[in-house]
């Protein structure tokens, strides 16, 4: 497993959708800042909670990148060596998943670096509780293993690089849209008049939906910093990622490799 | 006598299709085996088993004495390097960057034997050219030398002169011998180009839809196809009393047909043959190749 990291680590820093991914996850948060900046007066207190903003389109790139980079191991046939060489497919797809999740742990982490950089020296340094935003960063960075895992899976499913890009970009656009709108319905109905206290079916599978998609878990985070149902989401993000991921190496283990 | 792979009544079936059907063959240890048969032939198909690339649905195969079902199977596949279809390599690496990868995933401690490696095969000098930019006999060469990193006893080769140039047929065929000669691997090679085999193999296994027709030695199928005289007489006892006379190497193949191995005097063996009251009928001169000694074994299991 060690020297599987080891490889995969290695090529993940050479891989160029991932350095593009990077860079993107540089320059957006950046100019969000910036607008942000110039949005607000001058003195007006920290800007508290900017460095999530540019993680709204993190899922895009975890798609692009991780598609790119597990599927150029088929394409490329390098995944042969790893079965050649005697690794079981249960640890090759392990250890994928791991240095994926990494790669888009470091586009977590240049975001909130590069938002930093533009509004700490403007607006000064955040004044929330450190372990908020630490805790903040945890469930970002469970959706992040969310897409991570789905992307994954569809790579594992899907031989063809092509087909996989395009399939995994699709995919984690429906989950954007999805957990826009059930995000959108929840904030309408929370902003509504109160016509009756009664809980509804539907408003059960919403708020359900609103707790397990990961689009809303991350603009939850990016409105109410510490979502109420913050724990929930991370148990529902651990059994996703559990279910994907089992999936992924079943799937993985009977395949026929070309 | 010692086998680096065996495989007994494999089996390999697809939705509707049978890849390989009870196939059965034994590659002895330092041999160059050439695997024979043409397109769909089910050579590929056997290679992505023994490399662990896809499952038997049938049967079994021993790789130095480890079965596919055993545990071990896994330590024996580091034995053994492949080349299957099109090498396996980073094409954004340099060779150098694919070897060195190649050498951290089967964990070995140093990086020494890279240079070595790339000299054997001839790509001591590409520095950082990247693979995509190279041709397609120095991708065969790059992938080739990556599955000897690990130092393996058993090189499987699918079709590795595929789409190569005379000059890169040449290299990749002197760099077998090295390899097999220098280093004692065993190496299996699945070819349809027949002609090239013949300049390599010292075992052949000959398949036709998924099962093992024939298997042979080189001297074996020298024997079978070399240049002789096929000669239909009235007696085959009287030729064979002449030929021994003559120190002549023979073969009787019915009591009227004899294969003769030799350049013969006509009129000379004609003269004698009659004081000896037999009479020649026929006489054709056979020299089978490889190519031709196969289309008989095919179009014989088709019968």
């Amino acid at each position: 497993m060690i020297n599987l990291l080891s490889v995969g680590y290695s090529k993940l820093f050479k891989n160029l959708a991932f350095r593009v991914c990077l860079i993107i996850m540089a320059a957006l948060p950046m100019f969000l800042t910036a607008v942000s900046v110039s949005k607000t007066a001058p003195g007006s207190g920290p800007l508290n909670g900017i460095y999530n903003t540019g993680m709204i389109f993190i899922g895009l790139l975890i798609g692009a990148f991780v598609s790119v980079y597990i599927s150029q191991d088929h394409s490329e046939k390098t995944l042969n060596n790893k079965i050649m060489a005697g690794y079981s497919r249960a640890v090759i797809y392990l250890a994928d998943f791991i240095v994926t999740v990494s790669g888009a742990l470091m586009m977590q982490l240049m975001c909130i670096l590069a938002s930093s950089l533009i509004a700490v020296p403007a607006r000064g340094m955040y004044t929330e509780p450190f372990a908020d935003a630490v805790k903040q960063q945890f469930i970002l960075f469970c959706v992040v293993a969310v897409y991570t895992a789905l992307v994954l899976l569809i790579c594992t499913v899907i031989n063809s690089k092509a087909h996989a890009v395009a399939v995994s970009l699709m995919a984690v656009m429906v989950m954007l849209i999805a957990g826009i709108s059930v995000y959108d319905m929840t904030v309408r109905k929370g902003e509504a008049p109160a016509a009756s206290t009664e809980v509804t079916t539907e408003d059960k599978v919403v708020k359900t939906l609103y707790n397990v998609l990961p689009q809303s878990q991350m603009y939850a985070v990016m409105e109410e910093h510490i979502p109420a149902d913050a724990a929930k989401m991370i148990c529902y993000d651990a059994a996703a990622i559990a279910v994907m991921t089992a999936a992924g190496i079943v799937i993985f283990k009977k395949k026929d490799i070309k | 006598m010692k086998y680096a792979l065996r495989t007994k009544e494999l089996q390999k079936r697809y939705k509707g299709f049978t890849a390989l059907n009870g196939l059965t063959m034994n590659v002895p240890a330092g041999a160059i085996y050439g695997f024979v048969g043409r397109n769909g032939a089910g050579k590929t198909t056997l290679i992505r088993l023994i490399t662990g690339l896809q499952q038997p649905t049938g049967g079994e195969f021993e790789l130095y004495d480890a079965k596919n079902s055993e545990r071990g199977i896994s330590k024996a596949r580091r034995r053994m390097g492949a080349v299957v279809e099109t090498p396996a390599i980073y094409l954004d690496l340099s060779a150098r960057d694919n070897l060195k990868q190649q050498y951290k995933m089967l964990g070995l401690p140093d990086m020494k034997g890279i240079d070595e490696l790339l000299e054997l095969v001839g790509l001591g000098d590409t520095g950082r050219k990247k693979a995509k930019n190279f041709s397609l006999g120095m991708r065969q060469r790059l992938g080739i030398a990556i599955s000897l990193c690990g130092d393996p006893d058993f090189l499987v080769l699918d079709e590795p002169i595929n789409g190569l140039d005379p000059q890169g047929i040449i290299e990749i065929r002197e760099l077998i011998l090295k390899l097999n000669r220098e280093r004692n691997i065993t190496i299996l090679i699945s070819s349809h180009i027949l002609d090239e085999l013949a300049k390599l193999a010292t075992h052949y296994g000959f398949i036709d839809h998924g099962r093992m027709i024939r298997e042979m030695s080189a001297e074996e199928l020298e024997q079978s196809c070399r240049k002789c005289v096929r000669m239909s007489v009235t007696d085959t006892g009287a030729l064979s009393r002449v030929l021994d006379g003559m120190g002549i190497d023979y073969k009787i193949l019915d009591d009227k047909t004899a294969d003769v191995f030799a350049q013969l005097n006509f009129t000379q063996m004609a003269l004698t043959l009659s004081k000896e009251g037999c009479e020649i009928i026929t006489m054709e001169e056979k020299d089978e190749s490889l190519e031709s000694f196969y289309i008989s074994l095919v179009g014989g299991e088709e019968q």
